[in-house]
Parts: C-alpha cells; structure tokens; sequence
C-alpha cells in the first residue's frame, strides 16, 4: 500500500475537498447537501478514470462540481425524485452542454411517501439504535458526544446509527 | 460501557450504511474518503450498496424536519419550540424542507426555504403563512402585536379576522399593517410586492413621508426602495399568490419584476442587461416543476436572449 502521504487520491482529496464543500455552501446548499455532492463529484472524477495526479485534475474536478451544481438546480426545480443512478459513468463533455435536455441529476429529494417510511422505520428501531440515530441525525450531536451520552464507546455509536440506516434503507424498498 | 468488537473509528466500514456513516460524521479523513472511493470503485455490488445507504440518509434529513417541526423532540433535544406549532406542507411529490431556530425569551421563530421548496407554518395564534422558495422570514409574537420580518422571497399570510393583536409585516422599506384578511408580501432586492386575497392591508412605504394606502382584494402594488408605489394591474383575488399551488402567474409584470421572481427558483442570480427595453411587460402563467423551461419560454418570446455564464449566472440581453 502506498504510503498516505503519496497516495495521489488521498492527496487529491486533502486538497480539493475543503474547496468544494466550500463551493457548494457558497451557492446555498446545506452542510449536508455540500458533503454529498463533494462526495459524488469526487467519485465521479474517480469513475471516469482520469488520473487524480495530473497536472489538470484540480480544474477538472471543479468543472465536474459546477456541472453538479447545474443538475442540483435541474434537480431542485423539477422536483425530481428518482435515485441517483448507481453505477452511470458522466461524460464531462456532455454534461458541458446546458442544452442537453436529460443530463444524468445525482441529486436527491423525498417524497412524502418516503418520508412516512422513514418514519416508521425510525419507530421501529430498537431503543439504543434509535437514540443514538435520533440524537445524530435530528439533534446533530457528534459522534463523540453521543457515546458519552450513552455510555458506549464511538465506534458502537458508528455501529448503531448504521444498523438504523441499513433497517431505513431495507424499509424504502418495501421491507418491513 | 457497552462492550466494544475491535472495530474501531479507525478500522474501514464493511458495508456502504457504515461508509455514509463514516463520512457523514464531520470526522472523516482524506484517507476514509480515499478508502471508500476505492471501496465503491470496486465493484458494481458495493455502490449499490452505498447508494441505498446515501438514499436512507437523505430521506433522514425529510425526517429530521418533519420531526421537529412536528414538535416531537424530546427533553433531550436542544431546539425549544415555545408558543409556535409548525407544520410541513407538501406540494406535489417534493418534502418540503425548513429551516427552524428558536430563542424562548424573545418569543421570536426563523424560517427559511430553499429552492424548489415550499414551507406552511402555522401559529398558535390561529394565523398561517406560507413560505415561497429561498424565503426568509422571522416571527415575533408579542402580547398584542405579531411582526413578521420578510428578508428575502415571497410569503402569503392568513391573519384570523376579529383578532385582538395587530399583525404587522416588516421589510427593509415597507410596512404592512393587517387587521384580518390573507395577502401575500415578496421581499426582493429592488422592489416590495404586496396583494391582498381577502380583507386589506394598510401599506406604508417606510422613510417616505407619505400616507398610507388601502389595498383591497385583487390590488397589487409595488413598494420601490425611494418610497415610491407602482400599482400593478388588479388580478383575481383566488390568483394571489398562486406558487401555492405550483403557478407562477404574471400579469403584466416589469421584467426586472419577472426575473427576481425566478431568481428564487433558479437560485443563481439573473442579470438584466440595462439596454433592455424597460417597457416590457409580461402575463402568463407557468409550471413552476420546470424553470429551465419557463426561462426558454421567455428567451423565445420576448426579444431577449438568455445567456448561462461559466459561473452559472444568467445574462439577459436585448435579442
């Protein structure tokens, strides 16, 4: 393995990724909105196979974001509600033209259906599961302070609020 | 202390829900984000199984919003929800989301709403008011006066009649004084617009020594930063404030008017070239599921052209 320090994607990462959640808040988007799309703009450059140390990949990968942020505003204004596509590599070029009608939107919004799902499924959960998940998605506690909280150590916290998210997921498709 | 199993915070998640909860936690090293890109690069398997997990977190996010606005939070939660019952509204099939801070002793709730989005709040106090997309409100309630700070977008107001307390709306260089009626106010950069469904409201245009005028249903008028008014054109009363259903009715509006208007959809900023005829005047009736397509409308029928600049901005000129 290489060392992180010379890792190019580590280092890739290290350096675009503050910007990008940066750039992404500056245009209006939730903490969380800005970490997803960094994520999947990160991943998408990655997907591509463009080599994460070349000269370019710094302006590729923020013309990547801005084409992110483009389907976001796509997204946002048809209320789109499809999933994002899983395993679709995005040709930049396309994406470059603002005329295409369809470009491929890796933007997520709810429905209300879900939204009762998750519910449910949230009521569901067994107690520690549900405590530790409540008091980090809806009270946005750190990791940390929710293990003192409850007494657990931070990687059972990890441990519990995953199990919530793996039993929420099993429920929006159609598991009870 | 629960028992622990050697995993630890450092030891990579096997799964996609443990990578979403890895990366989510705000703690997440360049090195973890290596990790599951290399994760999820892997194989087809893997970012399926991350893509439902980041699905689960972003329905959770609709959740955390519906939860407290709901008011369910327990004792453990830190937000105080004093004096306001809020709820959600659902336009279509898209989860309306708010944002909500509270500060008891002031008695005093924000609400804000992003693009696409619509947020309902209903008050103790009988009243109800809607936000439109990229609004931004506060709500004091006082013994005997309401004030809602309108900062930005457009919001419609439901004031219960016979209401012993005086509802009043603030912006930057208006005010409107309500004693029972349902009216809508939108807060843009360079105009204050307020009609009026049922009832009337008393505007004033701030810091200009005029009077204050009475609108009545289906009056619409435009409160310009200097103090002066423009009247629009009456409209049907059932039409004010018609983004509550998903319309976005002009009639006979200014362009600059217009596309403030869809600023608040599009969220990128829309420039006006000055050479614009100013004259311009636009009445129709739109989706507003499809701006892009509003936006193409307008560039084919009036004699401007849109143009997308590399920041995103949109340049409209004379065409």
């Amino acid at each position: 393995m290489a060392d992180k320090s010379e890792d190019p994607i580590v280092l890739l990462i290290a350096q675009t990724r503050p910007e990008l959640i940066a750039y992404f808040k500056r245009r209006g988007l939730t903490a969380f909105e800005s970490e997803d799309l960094t994520q999947e703009t990160l991943m998408r450059f990655l997907r591509a196979g463009y080599d994460p140390a070349a000269p370019d990949a710094g302006p590729k990968i923020f013309r990547n974001a801005r084409n992110h942020w483009i389907d976001f505003l796509r997204s946002a204004a048809r209320g789109h509600t499809g999933a994002p596509p899983t395993n679709s590599v995005i040709d930049n070029e396309l994406l470059d033209d603002l005329g295409d009608p369809a470009p491929s939107i890796d933007v997520q919004m709810i429905n209300r259906e879900d939204l009762d799902i998750v519910l449910a499924a949230i009521k569901k959960l067994p107690p520690k599961c549900r405590t530790a998940f409540e008091l980090s998605r809806f009270e946005e506690y750190s990791y940390a302070e929710i293990a003192k909280r409850m007494r657990i150590s931070k990687s059972a916290v990890e441990k519990h609020i995953s199990e919530a998210l793996k039993r929420i997921a099993h429920a929006l498709e159609g598991g009870n | 202390m629960e028992k622990d199993q050697p995993h630890t915070p450092s030891t990579p998640p096997r799964d996609g829900a443990g990578w979403v909860v890895r990366l989510m936690s705000g703690e997440a090293s360049p090195e973890d984000h290596a990790l599951c890109a290399r994760w999820r690069l892997l194989n087809a398997a893997n970012e399926e199984d991350y893509q439902r997990a980041r699905r689960a977190w972003a329905a959770s996010s609709g959740a955390q919003v519906e939860q407290s606005m709901a008011g369910r939070r327990s004792g453990a939660f830190k937000t105080v929800i004093s004096g306001l019952v809020a709820a959600v509204a659902i336009v279509g099939a898209v989860t309306v989301f708010g944002v909500m801070t509270s500060t008891p002793k002031a008695q005093t709730q924000s609400y804000a709403s992003r693009s696409a989005e619509r947020v309902s709040v209903a008050l103790a106090s009988g009243d109800n008011l809607i936000l439109n997309a990229r609004a931004e409100l506060t709500v004091e309630e006082g013994a005997d006066l309401t004030t809602i700070r309108l900062a930005s977008g457009e919001a419609f107001f439901e004031v219960a009649p016979d209401r012993p307390r005086t509802f009043v709306v603030e912006t930057e260089f208006a005010k409107i004084t309500v004693t029972g009626t349902a009216f809508e106010v939108g807060r843009f950069d360079s105009f204050v617009s307020v009609a009026v469904q049922q009832g009337s409201v008393r505007v004033e245009a701030l810091d200009a020594g005029l009077d204050p005028i009475l609108l009545e249903p289906g009056s619409r008028v435009l409160v310009l930063p200097d103090g002066r008014l423009q009247a629009l054109g009456e409209i049907a009363p059932d039409i004010v404030a018609a983004w509550r259903t998903g319309s976005i009715v002009f009639l006979g509006e200014p362009l600059n008017v217009v596309f403030e208007r869809l600023e608040k959809y599009t969220g990128t900023p829309i420039n006006l070239s000055p050479e614009i005829d100013p004259g311009l005047r636009v009445s129709a009736t739109f989706a507003d599921s499809d701006v892009e397509r509003v936006l193409g409308d307008l560039d084919g029928a009036l004699p401007i052209a849109l143009e997308r600049q590399s920041s995103g901005e949109i340049q409209v000129n004379a065409d």
